[in-house]
């Protein structure tokens, strides 16, 4: 009885290392600052080539001192489509205060503000497997200086290159 | 609410409804009452805090505790309370589990699968011990891959058409959640299957109710009053009851639902401390 179990237990820690260790290549995670010295992504997005779909999930937290308004787009060549989802509750009680979101701009944020937002991008029908010519990013602009407060690299890996997935 | 047990047990299915109210979209009450967030990702994620990743030093586990301090208030009240009282997170509060058992008694029991003959216990621990090995070895990472405190919200906040929570699923990570959700939630009998195979919180929780059982309350049964009709295993989510000639309850694996004492007519199954049943 006591040998079964332990061959289960192992059973189970080694499929579940494995799905620990594989990575999906078709969304990625990234995390960042927005900051007015321009804040940094903790680490790239690096999602595989050819795929029809993408999510890039981008969370931030604002850096004090900065507030004010963010424009968010992605920025660079690519014939994929794209669209900005920020998240936020399906019902405000209006409880706390939450950053609007109008027209690509994420108005009212203030210091240590935390944001997530999901980027989808969809290839369009007949289009090209090739998704970017130059490298694209999603770039957070003060709405007022148009000075980047965080860009978010995103790349297309080639074959053997690795994706982050969080 | 009352902490009269009978009170909870009869009155669980609304409890299990009220979890979902204060927990999750459309008004994550009380998320949003103490916090203003919207879903356990962020400052309310219970799970991911505890992992530990090379080059993570002292300052910045304490940063990721800070991160998601409400997730570890969450998490230090859920096993406070069970080492006392036994798995009442698990057994009538948590949304996730709530969400699962609930939709899964809307569909036909013919449609359900069995997963109280699986070994739960060596499962679940290979998988917690996966859970914490993997990012400790630099071999990735299962969490938030594989998430029913991320997937669940979710769920519920694609089914108000939220763009976002759509976006989730629509993703290989998203539809495998999806998946899990399906066949070990909703299309499993009891809908406890993802609790009790692989969730992390339900693994520490029921740690925790299985070394403190000598001195907290929990679900017993006394076996010369056992007249091992079945029921109690029928109705059990989790699979943790077995009969025959020696009756037996294995804390390791009992949510604390206490289903099983609202179908025993013999009085064999009842909640309490050591001296007042006998502990099997």
């Amino acid at each position: 009885m006591r040998l079964r179990t332990l061959v289960i237990f192992l059973l189970a820690l080694g499929v579940s290392l494995a799905a620990a260790w594989y990575r999906f290549d078709d969304s990625a995670h990234a995390m960042g600052m927005l900051s007015a010295r321009g804040g940094q992504s903790r680490h790239p997005v690096t999602l595989g080539p050819g795929k029809e779909r993408y999510a890039v999930i981008v969370t931030a937290s604002v850096l004090p001192p900065w507030h004010g308004d963010a424009k968010v787009a992605l920025e660079g060549e690519t014939s994929l489509q794209w669209e900005l989802h920020p998240a936020g509750p399906i019902l405000d009680l209006g409880l706390h205060r939450h950053p609007t979101w109008q027209d690509g701009v994420l108005r009212g944020l203030q210091p240590r503000d935390r944001l997530a937002f999901w980027l989808q991008l969809r290839r369009p029908p007949g289009a090209c497997p090739t998704h970017a010519v130059l490298p694209l990013k999603l770039t957070f602009r003060d709405a007022a200086t148009d000075r980047a407060l965080l860009e978010v690299p995103i790349v297309f890996a080639t074959a053997g290159e690795e994706s982050h997935v969080h | 609410m009352s902490t009269s047990p009978s009170f909870l047990v009869r009155h669980r299915t609304a409890i299990l409804v009220a979890g979902l109210l204060l927990f999750l979209p459309p008004l994550a009450l009380v998320l949003q009452a103490a916090s203003g967030d919207h879903d356990f990702c962020g400052r309310w994620c219970p799970r991911m805090f505890f992992v530990w990743r090379p080059g993570l030093g002292g300052g910045e586990f304490f940063g990721g505790l800070m991160r998601s301090l409400f997730g570890v208030g969450l998490l230090v009240g859920i096993l406070a309370v069970t080492w006392r009282l036994g798995r009442w997170w698990c057994g009538f509060l948590c949304p996730i589990g709530g969400a699962t058992e609930l939709g899964s008694r809307l569909l036909p029991r013919r449609w359900q699968l069995d997963f109280s003959r699986l070994p739960a216990a060596p499962l679940r621990y290979g998988y917690l011990a996966a859970y914490l090995l993997a990012p400790a070895l630099g071999l990735g990472s299962l969490c938030c891959n594989y998430c029913n405190f991320a997937t669940v919200p979710r769920l519920f906040g694609a089914a108000f058409l939220d763009p976002a929570d759509i976006a989730y699923f629509l993703r290989s990570a998203g539809l495998i959640n999806l998946a899990l959700l399906l066949s070990l939630g909703l299309f499993a009998r009891g809908g406890r299957g993802w609790c009790n195979l692989l969730c992390p919180i339900g693994a520490l929780d029921a740690l925790v109710s299985r070394c403190g059982q000598r001195w907290g309350q929990r679900v017993r049964i006394l076996a010369e009053r056992c007249n091992d009709c079945g029921r109690c295993r029928e109705i059990c989510p989790t699979g943790a009851l077995q009969l025959g000639e020696e009756p037996d309850l294995d804390q390791l694996t009992c949510l604390g639902c206490r289903s099983c004492e609202t179908v025993c007519t013999e009085g064999a199954l009842h909640y309490g401390r050591t001296a007042q049943g006998v502990i099997r």
